[in-house]
């Protein structure tokens, strides 16, 4: 079977997962190694009179018990958010300042406050109770309804309000005219419920500084490992970018939450050069919720306007946007360029008009969670869709398939210009999978049985390969968006690929070098990937956004073309044939037309001993490249969910799952599913199951596994995943990205297939056994 | 202190460890076996799994202490060989992604199709969907688990 | 802070009790509920772990009932031929937290953590069960529905053991039920759960015992409801809401409100009664 681009090849990694070899940042242990625990505010929003550190510092091996004010003043700087946006009035967004310990106030249960540093895990974690600190409690805005509300604690100083920006995006004056003048207009409030991100493995660092070449190295759970060193040198001065070296090993999951750069892993090096100690830090689970960056979180009003016809002639929305406490590093990208430029959906919107508030809360920062943005616009823009159909008497698939976008390119009213896809290929795929025109009898055939059946589907849109430089840098973000490569053949003929991209379960290990094999027709075994590490790879941008297909494989790509050009150089020299005349197939370097071929290791060894190569070309046969995308790349897809619901229970049960997708060129579909079947759990699980929640004080109900509720086995269905795909025209391998789709496409499937079933659209995400019963019930009142 | 002895893997091994070790803790840190992983603090999702005495059991659950005397398998000592019929069908099917819950996965499927074959029932879909209710995934939303324990049910 | 010199593990239950008259000792058997409960980062201490005392394991029977040691697994329970009484309580024990946990959590935990929501409790309920205290001072017996005061606290005395549940022989007859609605069906603490135990002769109950969980602060029988079934012939319409009330006081919480539990445990009741009257029409 081919190894090439297109085939299902089994996974390279597995073996070392499978056998307990894996290597995961805390399953590394360095020599002379301490540890570390944080003493973190227990209350949401507190000033913090004192410290007492003595009887921490005298218990057992307590090495050091460092606190914010020593962070500081040893010139540590504060955490920052890394995209600029600008509000509708031209000011610039109200950044409050975030220091990795609290010095005055803290502002959300778990802001760290103290670190303590001791020989063993136990001790640091006793001292660290020892700790006392004495705080003045201050009143508490725990939800955006708080933060807005007239009486509202003030919870960073510079920003009135607690308003970052309020930011707008497309013509307000024409939106609002075509929806004066529109024959129907479908208004709904919605919420999108807050998420905690929840990658199996929590969060860890291990930190060591070497006193006598003045040099860092930091092990991290990250999703960007030369981001982390960008970022903790430039802004947070932790340690010169040249003298640290940061390595992201294996990384059990991610989904966002471990692109950030998190204050234990600044204490945790600040700390290694104060103690002269290697020091480990993982967090346990409590604290993962306590402070991972948490996902969604909006409040939207939304407007949709039709003509006569159905044609949908404007789409206006308010959104309220919760930030938590601080701003995490990308959170102001996500409710704004991440989601109101996807407010167009896979449809014709004339005019779209987008005001977004940001919020500070004193809550866990929010920031990008898989998906970021894209979830809330494809849940806003398909429920508002499912909705007017309804208002509208029109079937469902009908009033979509009339307002498809249908020519490419197309230029939508917010910034994204789709290059390609067939929408309605992907819905008639889908429907036919769900035998959709079946659903009738299959709906009786429940009632027979005393249970409510319906049926819903989403056509969501997304935009991945972030992203053009220019581009994203005329938006307010700071730094370039691209992505690096290097090719390595070595002198024996096996190939060495260094990527910048991550792979925290992705499967790039086999991705990568798909393409490198197809390229070349080496074997897969020939071939490794290597990253993950900034001390190997030259520099990267990392793994987030579905990124790692469309831009990370196109480096890879440009790479390989500059290799390729140099290994036809030394073929034609070689074999003495004219270059245009050289192919590389099947492992082998041939002249067409000739019987003459060399194998793949006969060039590497040709290029290193450099006896005999053309005239001005230097030895060895490396090559880099740095990929900086045209465009965004825009999968899409339709997902159809069929549920039957208990009525005397509110239970859900989803009883068919289908997706129809447009990933562009797919490298291996067995991956591709995997990462379809995985986006789609979490979107259940946001549909049916997960929320954070606080009480007004600011305390998280919902920080264990015993509370937030996450989808497990039989919680889910088998999901029937198809694909129908088009080619992406913007970037050399046609690769569109699948990473987030599953998450993005399926809450709205479910709820939409929900409301169908209690002919009620008044329902919020998580559809709780209870709420939907209220729903039910409320509806057999009225009708009583 | 204790003076804990076990078996682990098919070797016997004994340490004195603080009254408090978790089993976990004891074969991450005392025996420096990595492969079992912890994953939350209330026993909930599964990656810590080990069989103790033949059952599959939380290690996080458990005081090492009360482990003395036990015969425990972790998932570097499952395979005869090169991949024990579980680990394969993981490769097989896809079955795993970040890697972090699949030792707990393959220990707990272990348990499973041994449990119901020496009870001479039938491990459906259904039933392996229930048998999982200890193990959490946040990657591969449980589609190619399911399908990768039914393969090793037919193999083992 | 830690339990140096504080981790105590005997091998027979006179041991045992030497221990707990002399120290202040958290009692550990399976531990499966002692981290998740107390919270803590590490296990606080000092700690008595009963799983060594192999007496205290397994069933025994004579003509007073059956006695289940205090350290029975649940993995025991599913196991253990026992008759068709314990048949909701055998449906109980698949629904305590997942396998591995049920292969190490036990019968006497369950009921010492006292949680609200505990599934052990209805279905113990339904078969008059008693637990066996013993200290030093000699053994006592109370009814279940004693020891568990409320919340998280229980009639035990800190010097006491609970060496075993008892069944009387009289609550040996008739068949058991078990049901159980949660946000999902195991692991996370159930929304509401209801165990039956009915005695049907010739189509008429004849005796009937019936409790609920997770809708109160413990767990009770429903005295309304097994009085409206006796002496009729077995139809789940005869239970209606009105005869629940009294015995339920749910909380609000994330999982669920309190008109939903309340509702829902009337559906519940009807439910495990319609799977009597199926099984007997069948």
């Amino acid at each position: 079977m081919s190894e090439g681009i297109g085939a299902p090849v089994k996974r390279k990694e597995d073996k070392r997962f499978l056998t307990g070899s894996g290597r995961y940042t805390d399953d590394i242990q360095m020599e002379n190694q301490a540890y570390a625990a944080f003493v973190r505010s227990p209350h949401a929003h507190a000033m913090v009179k004192g410290i007492d550190k003595s009887a921490a510092e005298a218990m057992p091996g307590v090495l050091a018990v460092l606190d914010g004010k020593q962070l500081t003043g040893d010139g540590i700087g504060n955490i920052i958010c890394g995209w600029a946006i600008t509000s509708k009035d031209g000011s610039p967004m109200n950044m409050g300042a975030w220091s990795a310990l609290a010095t005055d106030k803290t502002r959300y249960v778990g802001d760290a406050v103290v670190a303590v540093i001791a020989e063993t895990k136990a001790q640091a974690r006793e001292a660290a109770e020892a700790v006392v600190v004495d705080y003045d409690e201050l009143p508490v805005a725990a939800t955006i309804g708080a933060a807005v509300a007239g009486d509202a604690p003030q919870i960073h100083d510079n920003a009135p309000g607690n308003v970052i920006y309020d930011w707008e995006i497309g013509e307000k004056d024409p939106t609002d005219a075509a929806l004066a003048g529109a024959a129907h207009v479908t208004e709904m409030d919605l919420t999108n419920n807050r998420l905690s991100p929840n990658a199996m493995e929590p969060r860890a660092a291990i930190t060591k500084y070497d006193a006598a070449e003045d040099h860092y190295t930091l092990y991290t759970t990250s999703q960007n490992p030369h981001v982390a060193r960008l970022v903790l040198s430039a802004f947070y001065q932790v340690a010169p970018e040249h003298k640290l070296r940061v390595i992201a090993p294996d990384v059990g999951g991610g989904f966002g939450s471990k692109i950030y750069i998190y204050p234990e892993e600044i204490v945790c090096l600040w700390a290694a050069m104060k103690t002269k100690r290697s020091i480990k830090w993982t967090a346990d689970r409590t604290e993962a919720f306590l402070t991972d960056a948490h996902g969604r979180d909006h409040v939207t009003n939304a407007k949709m306007g039709f003509d006569a016809d159905g044609n949908i002639v404007g789409f206006k929305v308010s959104t309220k946007a919760n930030f938590g406490a601080y701003m995490s590093l990308f959170s102001s990208a996500v409710p704004t360029y991440l989601y109101a430029t996807l407010l167009s959906g896979t449809y014709n919107i004339p005019n779209i008009y987008c005001e977004v508030l940001a919020l500070y809360t004193n809550t866990v920062p929010i920031d990008a969670y898989r998906g970021a943005g894209r979830p809330e616009a494809s849940y806003l823009v398909e429920r508002m869709m499912e909705t007017a159909a309804r208002e509208l008497g029109r079937d469902p698939a009908d009033l979509r398939r009339q307002n498809f976008v249908r020519e490419f390119p197309h230029q939508t009213p917010v910034i994204m210009n789709y290059d390609s896809g067939d929408f309605e290929g992907n819905l008639n795929q889908a429907m036919e999978a769900a035998d959709w025109n079946g659903f009738d009898a299959r709906k009786a055939e429940s009632a027979a049985r005393g249970k409510l059946r319906g049926i819903g589907m989403a056509c969501y849109i997304e935009a991945c390969g972030i992203a053009p430089s220019a581009a994203v840098g005329s938006l307010g973000a700071g730094v370039g968006l691209w992505e690096s490569a290097e090719v390595r053949v070595n002198p024996v003929g096996s190939i060495e690929i260094l990527t910048g991209s991550h792979s925290h379960g992705q499967g790039h290990e086999t991705t990568f070098a798909q393409v490198v094999a197809d390229r070349f027709g080496v074997p897969l075994d020939s071939i490794q990937i290597v990253h993950g590490d900034t001390d190997k790879v030259q520099f990267g941008m990392g793994t987030y956004g579905s990124r790692s297909g469309p831009v990370g494989m196109s480096a890879i790509a440009k790479a390989l073309d500059k290799v390729e050009i140099k290994v036809k150089k030394i073929g034609a020299h070689l074999l003495e044939e004219p270059e245009e005349n050289i192919v590389i197939e099947d492992g082998q370097v041939k002249a067409t037309g000739t019987n003459k071929a060399l194998g793949w290791h006969e060039i590497g060894l040709a290029a290193y001993t450099a006896h005999n190569l053309p005239a001005d070309m230097e030895p060895g046969l490396k090559e880099g490249a740095f990929y900086d995308p045209l465009n965004f790349t825009f999968p899409m897809g339709c997902f159809i969910c069929e549920v039957e619901i208990d009525p005397d229970t509110g239970k859900t049960e989803i009883l068919k799952f289908v997706a129809s997708d447009d990933f562009g060129v797919i490298i291996n579909p067995m991956i591709v599913e995997g990462q379809v079947h995985g986006g789609i759990a979490q979107g259940v699980g946001q549909a049916l199951l997960e929320e954070v929640v606080y009480n007004e004080d600011g305390q998280q109900l919902s920080a264990s596994y015993m509370d937030y509720t996450m989808p497990r086995a039989d919680d889910v269905p088998n999901y029937d995943v198809l694909h129908h795909n088009t080619k992406c025209t913007t970037n050399p391998l046609g690769i569109k990205g699948c990473g987030e789709a599953g998450a993005i496409g399926s809450p709205p499937a479910v709820i939409n297939a929900i409301t169908n079933a209690i002919g009620n659209n008044d329902l919020s995400m998580p559809a709780t056994p209870s709420k939907v019963w209220a729903l039910i019930h409320s509806a057999r009142m009225a009708a009583e | 202190m204790s003076t804990v002895s076990m078996t682990v893997n098919g070797k016997v091994v004994a340490s004195v460890v603080e009254d408090r070790t978790l089993l976990v803790d004891f074969i991450r840190e005392h025996l420096r076996l990595t492969g079992t992983h912890v994953g939350c603090d209330t026993s909930q999702c599964g990656a810590c799994v080990v069989h103790v005495n033949g059952k599959a059991m939380k290690s996080c659950t458990m005081l090492a202490a009360a482990a003395d005397g036990a015969d425990v398998t972790t998932i570097e000592g499952v395979a005869n060989g090169d991949l024990h019929p579980m680990q394969k069908a993981f490769n097989d099917n896809h079955g795993l992604q970040c890697g972090f819950c699949t030792p707990g996965m393959i220990m707990s499927g272990i348990d499973m199709v041994n449990r119901y074959k020496a009870e001479g029932k039938t491990l459906d879909e259904a039933a392996i969907r229930a048998e999982l209710e200890g193990n959490i995934c946040r990657c591969t939303g449980y589609h190619n688990i399911v399908k990768s324990i039914q393969q090793a049910a037919g193999e083992m | 802070m830690g339990l140096q010199n504080g981790y105590f593990r005997p091998t027979s239950v006179d041991e045992a009790l030497d221990h707990l008259a002399a120290n202040d000792l958290t009692i550990a058997a399976g531990c499966t509920d002692l981290f998740p409960a107390t919270e803590q980062k590490t296990l606080g201490g000092p700690v008595l772990d009963i799983s060594g005392i192999t007496a205290l394991r397994g069933f025994r029977k004579n003509e007073t009932g059956i006695t289940i040691g205090a350290t029975t697994t649940w993995s025991d329970l599913i196991a253990a031929p026992l008759p068709s009484a314990f048949g909701g309580l055998k449906l109980a024990a698949r629904e305590v937290g997942a396998r591995q946990i049920q292969n190490r959590g036990t019968l006497a935990g369950n009921l010492c953590n006292a949680s609200p929501a505990a599934d052990g409790v209805p279905p113990l309920l339904t078969l008059d069960a008693q637990v066996v205290l013993a200290s030093k001072a000699g053994r006592r017996v109370m009814p279940l529905a004693d020891f568990l005061i409320g919340p998280r606290q229980t009639a035990r005395r800190a010097d006491e053991l609970l060496e075993g549940v008892h069944i009387p022989a009289s609550a040996l007859m008739g068949d058991g039920q078990f049901l159980k609605l949660g946000a999902r069906k195991y692991l996370v603490i159930s929304i509401a759960m209801v165990a039956a135990r009915l005695v049907i002769a010739d189509g008429v109950v004849a005796e009937a015992a019936l409790a609920i969980g997770a809708c109160g602060p413990v767990a009770a029988r429903l005295p309304k409801a097994e009085a409206a079934l006796v002496g009729q012939p077995m139809d789940p319409g005869l239970i209606n809401a009105s005869h629940l009330q009294g015995y339920l006081a749910p909380i609000d919480d994330m999982r669920a409100d309190a008109a939903y539990r309340t509702t829902v445990a009337t559906e519940l009741v009807q439910r495990i009664l319609g799977r009597f009257a199926e099984s007997r029409s069948a």
